[in-house]
């Protein structure tokens, strides 16, 4: 299945550029230490100071600076691990939990899925970053007054790990028992069914190899989601780890993030899209650059799972074309007026 | 008919308590531990000030005011965004897919390529795009498209803007079931019989194809409702969802997703029934 998949070219390159941007960004760590160079003044040939920070990418390259003189491109680079493994890692447990509770549902207890797939629908109606944001808040904000987190860094990211793997797993438990229990009705298990094949054996032997392209779609796409949602959260000032709470009544408010995360670079200076466009631009196109590979990877996926099931296929596309006839070869017994005769419409 | 209102009046009630059980969810977390006496709590509070909801308030500025009937502009506010949206996205997306049918085969995948690409990107992104592009237009121009300072309602932008996506989704989902359908043999009897390729791409192909759409539709609906609250959020629009981020109580967040979720509901409903109705089928689920 993998195999496949890696000789579809849509699939490697996705995968290059995820695995390469996770690489860089451990490889900066080990070598660099995660340091992040800074130019606050800018002078130009003649030594003579023309601007200061933020500095755009005309003059500090690649990315500009932020407001404090960071090199943006290096922030991006440290981030870059933080937000990959984020998304991997709460996709997996989504992912892992699913599967059990889904597969256990769709062969056993495929009724009470139905009844209670009503109650699951109800998430459809409420935004998830917003109900996200309710339970996160309390945990992630630093407080304001005292300038302390109530918790430590690791019980927070633990927290918010599983707050983001929770969200997710009613629907996507119904969605995969919904798969599973659909494969219970195929042909090919009845006759397993008949030869003797116990519950279990069907399970292992022929529902779980059918399920696995599914999960790995389903996976993807989850993948996708943890990311828009790391994104909407950071948006709305909640990073990754946690975020520093600075209320200041004549400057406005200031939110930093904990880690270099790409959210938190994003919810921390998105009031400069106006002025500074590149500085909360940046980490957006690099959200824009990892979700577009996942969806790559997904597409490159899909299409070499459809070149395995077409095999069967194109040995009909071959009888289609034999079927263009020589209308010569033949004759009507009864001959039809020619206008009579039915158009044909090719619409295809 | 009877029976099938039943069945709706059940998923309805069904739904609404997912919906009052979801909006209580807050309430589970005490800090960071598990406290579901406080959830019950919550829960059991919630629904006693749901009961006696015209007393409900909240608090702007220095005052406390009456939380009915001002919620109602909040909420109409949002809803004609979301429907206007994703009506303009189904019925762009119909068109798109209509005309893509009919181009030739190698322009198809082309145009295809390119949806695909804009689909994928995060509605933040656009949204940034959107903000630049005002700006930009404004400096040179001095003329202001959308003014997202002021608070006044404003419609047209915020209906576009709230579209573009869905519009690639349903367009994706349509070209997708609409395809299949073409390999159906029922398309080369009628194509047999001399039914014109118009008739056949509108009457019979729409309606079998329409309650698969209707299905992939839910999760369009959903994702323009996330999409909806961040637009509201960046756009400083007044509507419902945006509301619930200032005024956090609980009783408001849990009050809220009930007014937001009966709408959506009826609408996501009706369009199942009339499915239903043209392509002559029962929905399973």
């Amino acid at each position: 299945m993998l195999r496949n998949a890696m000789k579809n070219p849509m699939f490697v390159v996705g995968l290059i550029v995820i695995v390469g941007l996770f690489s860089i960004s451990m490889y900066y760590y080990i070598v660099h230490e995660d340091h992040i160079p800074k130019t606050f003044m800018f002078h130009n040939d003649e030594g003579q100071l023309i601007d200061r920070a933020p500095l755009s990418p005309i003059q500090v390259g690649p990315f500009g600076t932020d407001k404090l003189g960071y090199h943006l491109f290096e922030q991006i680079i440290i981030g870059a691990k933080y937000t990959i493994g984020i998304a991997f890692l709460v996709a997996s447990m989504r992912m892992a939990l699913s599967f059990v509770g889904g597969v256990l549902g769709g062969t056993y207890l495929q009724k009470t899925m139905r009844t209670t797939s009503g109650i699951v629908d109800a998430m459809q109606y409420i935004p998830i970053s917003l109900l996200s944001y309710f339970i996160l808040r309390g945990v992630l904000m630093e407080n304001g007054m005292d300038g302390t987190f109530q918790y430590s860094f690791f019980e927070r990211m633990v927290f918010e790990v599983v707050i983001l793997t929770a969200v997710a797993i009613p629907t996507t438990t119904v969605l995969i028992s919904n798969e599973t229990y659909a494969l219970w009705g195929k042909e090919f298990i009845e006759s397993a069914r008949t030869l003797g094949g116990t519950r279990i054996h069907i399970l292992v032997k022929h529902i779980l190899p059918h399920l696995g392209p599914r999960m790995i779609i389903i996976f993807l796409q989850q993948l996708v989601s943890v990311l828009i949602l790391l994104l909407h959260l950071g948006l709305l000032k909640l990073f990754f780890g946690g975020t520093f709470f600075s209320p200041d009544p004549v400057l406005g408010d200031e939110y930093r993030s904990v880690s270099a995360e790409w959210s938190g670079l994003i919810g921390s200076t998105y009031e400069y899209l106006a002025y500074e466009t590149w500085v909360p631009l940046i980490p957006i196109l690099s959200f824009v650059l990892v979700i577009l590979a996942v969806h790559v990877m997904l597409e490159g996926f899909k299409q070499s799972m459809e070149s395995q099931s077409g095999k069967r296929n194109k040995k009909r596309q071959y009888s289609e074309k034999q079927a263009d006839v020589n209308p010569n070869s033949f004759y009507f017994l009864n001959e039809i007026e020619e206008e009579n005769l039915p158009k044909r419409t090719a619409s295809r | 008919m009877q029976k099938k209102l039943i069945q709706i009046g059940i998923k309805l009630i069904a739904a609404l308590l997912g919906v009052l059980l979801l909006g209580a969810m807050p309430g589970l977390f005490n800090g960071m531990n598990l406290d579901l006496s406080g959830y019950v709590n919550r829960l059991l509070n919630t629904i006693q000030q749901l009961i006696h909801y015209k007393d409900l308030t909240f608090d702007s500025g220095e005052g406390s005011y009456q939380l009915f009937p001002v919620l109602f502009e909040y909420l109409t506010y949002s809803i004609m965004i979301l429907f206007g949206a994703l009506l303009i996205a189904f019925l762009a997306g119909l068109s798109f897919t209509i005309l893509t049918l009919r181009l030739p085969a190698p322009l198809q995948k082309g145009i295809r390529r390119i949806a695909f690409l804009i689909e994928s990107l995060p509605d933040v992104f656009i949204l940034a795009l959107v903000q630049i592009s005002v700006i930009w237009i404004y400096k040179k121009t001095n003329v202001l498209i959308m003014d997202v300072a002021s608070f006044e309602r404003i419609y047209t932008m915020p209906i576009l803007v709230l579209a573009i996506l869905p519009t690639f989704l349903f367009y994706r989902i349509m070209i997708h079931i609409f395809e299949e359908e073409f390999e159906k043999t029922y398309v080369d009897l009628a194509r047999t019989k001399g039914v014109n390729a118009t008739r056949i791409l509108f009457v019979h192909i729409f309606r079998n194809a329409i309650l698969s759409i209707y299905f992939h539709s839910r999760s369009i609906v959903w994702f323009a409702l996330s999409n909806l609250f961040i637009m509201e959020f960046i756009f400083n629009l007044n509507g419902l969802t945006r509301f619930i981020f200032e005024h956090p109580t609980p009783e408001i967040f849990t009050v809220s997703c009930v007014l937001l979720f009966v709408p959506i509901f009826v609408v996501l409903n009706s369009f199942q029934l009339i499915a239903e109705r043209a392509s002559k089928e029962e929905a399973l689920i």
